[in-house]
């Protein structure tokens, strides 16, 4: 099991996603403009000019390096470990950092060095992942047909993110970013959404949410889509599992470790809360890939409705297949 | 000096001098007279025998290195900036050359005065008495590490898919190949063996020869550092706070197990064998501990640990003395000198 959650002393970093032109490098440079008191480190994958004093500006390449062991949960960047690896030699000097992606990332392997490069695990917290999309051109992006076997990167940005801001709402109608807010929630459930004209956003909305702390998982609600209504075409879609009744922590354990053996490519996040049989605590998990971390929680308050949930995020996920095998977790 | 220690160790500590921040690299000249230190800072500092300093403002940004020569005659240096620089003994710039990207994975030939670091994605080589620079052709991803054969002939180049040898020529002359991300690259001094240190917490071997491969893998964290005896008989690689020795000799290390050496309690920073002791291994980690060990395959291959309040960054073993010089995360640079005790 990896530890994903434990943020002593850590420096957090957040990870900016989004297509190009949807308005990343305007929400970085609102960041840095803001009065914050931080001194924050940004490394870029566009080349750009960030012309703020006292923060320092990186280029890097993205380059992904992928394990022998064909393990996806272990393909990391190591133009990132590289260059978090200097900035932390000199942690005193920054207390937040940003990484900037190209528009055509794979937040996976971004997400993943923050838990699979040890050096980096040590000293840095992924705090979120704020993905910024475009409301006029982001069906375009989300239904772009691609070769058989080629990402679609504009749904996985979406997929993994833990903010996103719904961007340049003043090109469209309001009738268009309802349209578009129903597309982010049919992706992704669990992410929370605002809609912002020029990437301005509450700054305390996006940095140190502790978005990977798992105390603070399923903090916003997932809005649970169970029909069809919601659906389109897009093979990326949430599955949120609602359920009352006592788990067996021992069948939960394996239907989970089968769950990620089998489809661990697939699911991009995970998430829930458990109500263990035997226990007046919460169990609380997450996942990215196959990383998952779990461990009891408060104890439920009183009067407290135990009900398990989790939500799951992936492709090609079956819903009833996923209800089916967690009922069967169950204490008859 | 003999080749063998009693287990009774005295050891002198002493603070040489202090640069503005994390010691990146350290080295000390073949005559043993003198260290060379360079700082994430920028800055460099060359600290004579008598104890002066002299410190210079070598790169912008991070020295990622810096290396004395085989000759003693000259430091080359490089830096996040992309550039790879020689310096002479007194501190005077004697050639450099500029690239984009960062410049790491430095190394100095041993029988001439030329040195190589992985700009990015090339290799490229620098000759202290001639202006211009070999640049080999870019490869698919960035070096990571670059290691000369003993002979001079063959410089290795690790990066993400495998290690690239070249030879003079622009193209590699021959390509490991292997799926997976070498962080530290070394030849054995008698040329037989290829081993890199790998993102995957393994160790990976080819035969230079046949290009036959093994690997080692189980390892806590990524391997970082990787030490030859120089018999090249036997092989040492840290991993987060354990140290493994490997049997190179007859046919190599297949199938065989490593003697495990635990002393530290933090991450090891700073691997060698004593050029003066070729049987002793030395440590030093982030938790300020330096250990002596002479590996044995039953019972204690720890010698002597030394306790200090730094938090080590790096260390080079003195070619001519039982002496340790290491960098600091803070910036200080240590010297730590071992000597036999009065008695058992």
């Amino acid at each position: 099991m990896v530890v994903m959650s434990s943020n002593d002393g850590k420096v957090p970093v957040t990870v900016v996603t989004g297509f190009l032109g949807s308005g990343k490098t305007t929400l970085i440079n609102y960041i840095l403009s803001e009065n914050h008191g931080k001194r924050i480190a940004v490394i870029e994958n566009e080349f750009g000019e960030v012309g703020i004093d006292d923060a320092l500006v990186i280029d890097a390449e993205e380059e992904i390096f992928e394990m022998n062991n064909g393990c996806i949960c272990c393909t990391v960047r190591g133009d990132l470990i590289r260059i978090l690896g200097t900035l932390m030699k000199r942690r005193d000097k920054f207390d937040y950092i940003l990484v900037e992606t190209t528009g055509l990332a794979d937040p996976a392997p971004v997400a993943q060095t923050f838990f699979v490069d040890d050096e980096i695990r040590a000293q840095l917290r992924l705090d979120a992942i704020v993905t910024v999309v475009d409301a006029k051109h982001l069906s375009l992006h989300l239904f772009e047909e691609k070769e058989e076997g080629v990402e679609n990167e504009a749904l996985e940005q979406i997929a993994f993110a833990d903010r996103i801001l719904v961007n340049k709402t003043d090109l469209v109608s309001e009738e268009e970013v309802a349209v578009v807010e129903s597309h982010l929630r049919s992706i992704n459930a669990s992410a929370s959404l605002v809609r912002t004209h020029m990437s301005k956003v509450d700054l305390d909305w996006i940095l140190n949410v502790g978005a990977f702390n798992l105390e603070r998982v399923l903090e916003v609600e997932p809005t649970f889509l169970e029909d069809s209504e919601h659906q389109h075409d897009q093979s990326i879609t949430s599955v949120g599992i609602e359920e009352e009744g006592l788990v067996d922590v021992a069948k939960v354990n394996d239907w989970l470790g089968w769950l990620l053996g089998e489809k661990g490519t697939d699911i991009f996040r995970m998430k829930g809360i458990l109500n263990v049989a035997g226990s007046e605590q919460r169990f609380v998990f997450q996942g990215v890939h196959m990383l998952f971390d779990g461990q009891p929680d408060r104890a439920w308050f009183d009067g407290e409705s135990r009900v398990n949930k989790m939500i799951f995020i992936g492709r090609n996920l079956d819903r009833n297949e996923i209800r089916l095998k967690f009922q069967q977790c169950l204490v008859r | 000096m003999s080749g063998s220690l009693r287990s009774t160790v005295s050891v002198a500590e002493q603070v040489l001098t202090k640069l503005p921040d994390y010691v990146n690299d350290i080295d000390v000249s073949p005559d043993g007279r003198r260290v060379v230190a360079c700082s994430v800072s920028g800055d460099m500092c060359i600290v004579e025998e008598d104890g002066s300093v002299r410190f210079l403002k070598a790169h912008e940004g991070d020295v990622v290195h810096a290396k004395w020569s085989s000759s003693g005659q000259f430091v080359a240096s490089c830096g996040i900036d992309g550039a790879l620089r020689i310096w002479d003994r007194g501190g005077s710039l004697v050639n450099e050359s500029q690239h984009n990207g960062w410049a790491t994975g430095l190394a100095w030939r041993a029988d001439v005065d030329e040195v190589a670091a992985g700009i990015g994605r090339r290799a490229v080589r620098l000759l202290a008495n001639r202006m211009n620079p070999v640049t080999h052709v870019e490869l698919k991803t960035t070096i990571e590490s670059l290691a000369w054969s003993n002979d001079g002939r063959h410089l290795f180049a690790g990066h993400y898919g495998g290690v690239s040898v070249f030879q003079g020529a622009p193209k590699p002359v021959k390509v490991f190949p292997w799926k997976g991300a070498p962080l530290t690259v070394t030849a054995s001094p008698d040329g037989r063996w290829v081993v890199s240190g790998n993102q995957d917490a393994s160790l990976h071997v080819w035969k230079f020869s046949s290009g036959s491969e093994l690997q080692m893998t189980g390892f806590a964290t990524k391997v970082l550092l990787v030490a030859w005896r120089r018999d090249s008989l036997r092989l040492a690689n840290a991993s987060m706070n354990e140290i493994s020795e490997w049997d190179f000799s007859g046919k190599g290390p297949k199938g065989s197990k490593p003697i495990g050496m635990l002393g530290h309690s933090n991450r090891i920073v700073g691997l060698g064998y004593a050029p003066t002791h070729p049987d002793l291994l030395g440590s030093v980690a982030a938790d300020g501990s330096a250990c002596l060990w002479r590996p044995v395959k039953s019972g204690n291959s720890l010698v002597h640990t030394h306790g200090t309040q730094h938090v080590f960054s790096s260390m080079r073993w003195s070619p001519t003395e039982l002496r340790m010089v290491c960098g600091t995360s803070t910036g200080d640079v240590v010297s730590i000198s071992f000597n036999e005790g009065a008695g058992e």
